[in-house]
């Protein structure tokens, strides 16, 4: 019960250890990668970042088809808000991925990484989505209709992803390539632990988040009702 | 310190930051709901004050003790 | 009447308005006829043929966006999109017909679109037929459904070009692939793909995007 009300403290202070957890790991005990050196340890930060803006978009998304399903107004908040903290992880994907390909390759940009370009083009499509949002009246049928874009956004990263491989083909030849999975296993040890963190941290933002929105979309009612 | 090892504490750092600005933003959201709930609240005490009743049903029934 | 004896009609009646009217195809014709000769003038004298094969898809997903634009113009300014909401058929039908009229309008830009590109700049072969044709079925698709969307909102002809053209992006992949690529195939197959997934998605989701 008391886990219950207060989820966004339980999840911040498990954010909180795991990412210290994991962060310290990351620089002081797993060896350096054969390849690429010191440098790889960005990994154990872009990629879980990566994976949890994904989660968010996916919770989203999974809230906006239940809203569609069920038409209850509670679902909009929710799927909004975790579109919300999608883009704040993306937006970190993007930074983060362009240091690394600073590191990697000296330059802040590069066409050639599939994650990046494809994160660009996810945080213009969910930038839309607040445009969306904020040019449209609220009620029933901006939820709905926000709900069909967030849908359509879990479509469009695979075939975007699809998009940007095929791109290859002819923009320009695949000249980075930087290795899949093939971690020791305490390499993947520290990045599973970073990515449960990052997951809190998500996780402990939405709640905040959500109860902010909530507390925001109750005063306005109360507004309301006291004119 | 090498350079790798400068962009990637940069690169640990930049997530930092950006949940720290979230916290900054987050407090001034804060502020403006309570600034908001204090004009709402003086809102309804000058309502009472003035005789009406309150146009607002309290969300909870009021418990009675058994 | 059959659901496809409603879409039959709520096409023919958009196609008479537009003949009646004629506001949206001449404005499409000339744009993307300007659009061709502003990219003269943009690509450098010693550029590829390669680059205006991708500069006629840049030309296309912007002058479908100009006719998606105005595809709900009659309705929201006559306030018709109530009323068709109103009536005894599928909504998706009200979809399926403003797919139909705005792959017809895209049509006719193109058919003068191609040959104004084959003079002006490189041959244009049957492969890039193919792949105009599977990209108008997606950008009608998913622009109709956004455009609806768009025509809620206060910012209108503002929004559209923002929530369709990250979109888009698949399909000038798709397209600029077929046009210059060794193995067009592959990007045509891409195309169909995108064009399944996305009218399947779109004609699902309509109704909810245009009912109160």
């Amino acid at each position: 019960m008391w886990l219950r009300n207060n989820r966004g403290v339980a999840l911040a202070s498990t954010a909180a250890l795991l990412l210290l957890a994991g962060i310290s790991l990351a620089f002081y005990w797993v060896p350096d990668d054969a390849d690429q050196g010191f440098s790889q340890r960005i990994f154990y930060i872009h990629v879980p970042v990566a994976l949890t803006a994904y989660a968010c978009f996916g919770w989203g998304a999974w809230k906006a088809l239940r809203l569609l399903w069920t038409r209850e107004a509670r679902y909009d908040l929710e799927s909004y808000t975790a579109v919300h903290m999608g883009v704040i992880f993306g937006i970190l994907t993007l930074v983060t991925g362009s240091i690394w390909a600073r590191i990697s390759w000296g330059v802040w940009w590069s066409w050639g990484e599939r994650q990046l370009v494809l994160f660009l083009v996810l945080f213009l499509f969910y930038s839309a989505y607040f445009m969306l949002r904020y040019s449209t009246e609220p009620g029933p049928r901006r939820e709905r209709m926000s709900a069909v874009y967030a849908l359509f956004g879990v479509v469009l990263i695979p075939v975007s992803f699809l998009a940007i491989r095929l791109a290859e083909g002819f923009i320009h030849p695949t000249v980075f390539t930087r290795e899949g999975p093939q971690m020791a296993g305490s390499m993947f040890f520290v990045f599973c632990v970073c990515l449960a963190g990052t997951l809190a941290l998500a996780g402990a933002l939405y709640a905040n988040e959500l109860l902010g929105k909530r507390v925001d979309a109750s005063l306005r009612d109360l507004e309301e009702a006291l004119a | 310190m090498t350079t790798a090892e400068k962009y990637v504490t940069a690169a640990y750092l930049v997530v930092l930051a950006v949940v720290l600005l979230y916290v900054v933003i987050y407090a001034f959201k804060l502020a403006r709901l309570e600034r908001e709930v204090s004009r709402l609240a003086r809102l309804a005490a000058e309502r009472r004050a003035s005789g009406d009743k309150p146009t607002v049903e309290p969300a909870e029934p009021v418990r009675t003790a058994t | 009447m059959n659901y496809f004896g409603d879409v039959a009609a709520l096409a023919r009646k958009d196609l008479l308005l537009e003949l009646r009217s004629r506001d949206t195809l001449p404005a499409m014709l000339l744009f993307v006829v300007s659009t061709l000769v502003v990219f003269h003038f943009a690509l450098p004298s010693d550029s590829s043929d390669l680059a205006a094969g991708g500069l006629l898809w840049v030309a296309i997903v912007f002058t479908a966006l100009l006719g998606l634009t105005r595809a709900f113009a009659a309705e929201r300014e006559q306030r018709l999109l109530d009323g068709l909401t109103l009536a005894p058929c599928d909504r998706s039908a009200i979809w399926l017909a403003k797919v139909a009229s705005v792959t017809a309008f895209l049509l006719v830009a193109e058919a003068v679109a191609l040959p104004a590109f084959a003079l002006f700049f490189a041959p244009v072969d049957a492969t890039l037929v193919a792949a105009v044709l599977l990209a108008d079925i997606g950008i009608a698709a998913v622009g109709t459904l956004l455009a609806a969307m768009a025509a809620a909102s206060r910012a209108r002809e503002l929004l559209l070009p923002l929530l369709f053209l990250p979109l888009a992006i698949p399909v000038i992949v798709g397209g600029v692939g077929a046009t210059v690529a060794e193995d067009a195939a592959r990007y045509l197959g891409f195309l169909a793909l995108y064009d399944l997934l996305f009218a399947i998605l779109s004609w699902a989701s309509f109704e909810y995007v245009v009912t109160e």
